[in-house]
């Protein structure tokens, strides 16, 4: 099952609301979803999103793509976000391409990347507060 | 290898590790995929909107919009409510909205409100469904592009 291998379990796990681990989300490259995602969990983005995208953690793999807004506690762009982003860390990897405002408490760009956007910096812990 | 040679095997120049507060999510090539396809919307996420996929779907959470794909599986915690149109569905799960798919699976836990069209049905003892059972000839999802180029499996 997704998310069950040591390999890719996050140091973090999310909890739902009972308290249990809960498990990956992943939008497939076959997918498209026209509307909003919201999970407490991992959400991997292969496929498109247009839309909103809410979670924990949110990767955007490389042939993956969101048109409207991304709020995460943590975020990993390798593929396309057209759209502001809002997360307390965020990396946007060489293949990445984000435009839009990027908010966030630490935010890593590398080589190659394409960021268009204001990128405003916020101190720790600036999302759990604004979420109600 | 050569004693002169500077250059023997170059060190890998690894990408800077993103070093964030929070634990980053690993790139996806580390991800491994879930056997029952390529796409799963897992328990406690919620999509507002319409899904279409050309693969295998599994949904265990809560989708308000009409989904497309080509194999769905609906587990038993899911909740839909809209239009299910499938080459292959199996539904353990909550289906408000009609379905229109080659093969309808509904099992045990399965509670179904609206119209089925199908081309084989199986329903498992238990699983419940209010509304229309229509059989459909020949009635393949036509929308959906093979895999492939490959001919969309069944008649």
């Amino acid at each position: 099952m997704i998310g069950s291998s040591q390999a890719s379990q996050p140091r973090t796990n999310p909890q739902g609301s009972d308290g249990r681990a809960v498990a990956s989300s992943v939008i497939g490259a076959d997918l498209v979803v026209v509307g909003n995602v919201e999970g407490p969990g991992t959400i991997v983005v292969a496929g498109a999103v247009s839309g909103d995208v809410r979670g924990r953690h949110v990767t955007v793999g490389p042939g993956g793509r969101i048109e409207g807004s991304l709020e995460a506690s943590s975020v990993r762009v390798d593929g396309t976000v057209e759209g502001p982003i809002t997360a307390e860390a965020v990396v946007v990897g060489g293949a990445g391409r984000v435009v839009g405002i990027i908010t966030h408490n630490a935010i890593t760009i590398e080589p190659g990347a394409q960021v268009d956007g204001r990128r405003p910096w916020r101190p720790a812990g600036f999302l759990a507060s604004k979420r109600p | 290898m050569s004693v002169f040679s500077k250059s023997g095997k170059p060190d890998p120049v690894s990408p800077p590790s993103p070093a964030p507060t929070m634990a980053a999510p690993e790139p996806m090539a580390a991800r491994p995929r879930g056997p029952e396809g390529n796409s799963v919307i897992s328990t406690e996420v919620k999509i507002v909107g319409n899904l279409t996929s050309t693969g295998d779907l599994r949904i265990d959470g809560t989708v308000e919009g009409d989904i497309t794909s080509r194999v769905l599986t609906i587990g038993e915690g899911a909740k839909i409510d809209g239009s299910v149109t499938a080459e292959t569905v199996r539904i353990s799960g909550t289906v408000s909205g009609h379905i229109r798919a080659g093969t309808v699976a509904i099992a045990r836990t399965a509670r179904v409100t609206g119209d089925i069209t199908y081309r084989t049905l199986s329903v498992e003892e238990g699983g419940a469904v209010e509304g229309q059972l229509r059989r459909g000839e020949g009635d393949k999802v036509a929308t959906l592009r093979p895999v492939q180029g490959t001919p969309a499996a069944g008649a």
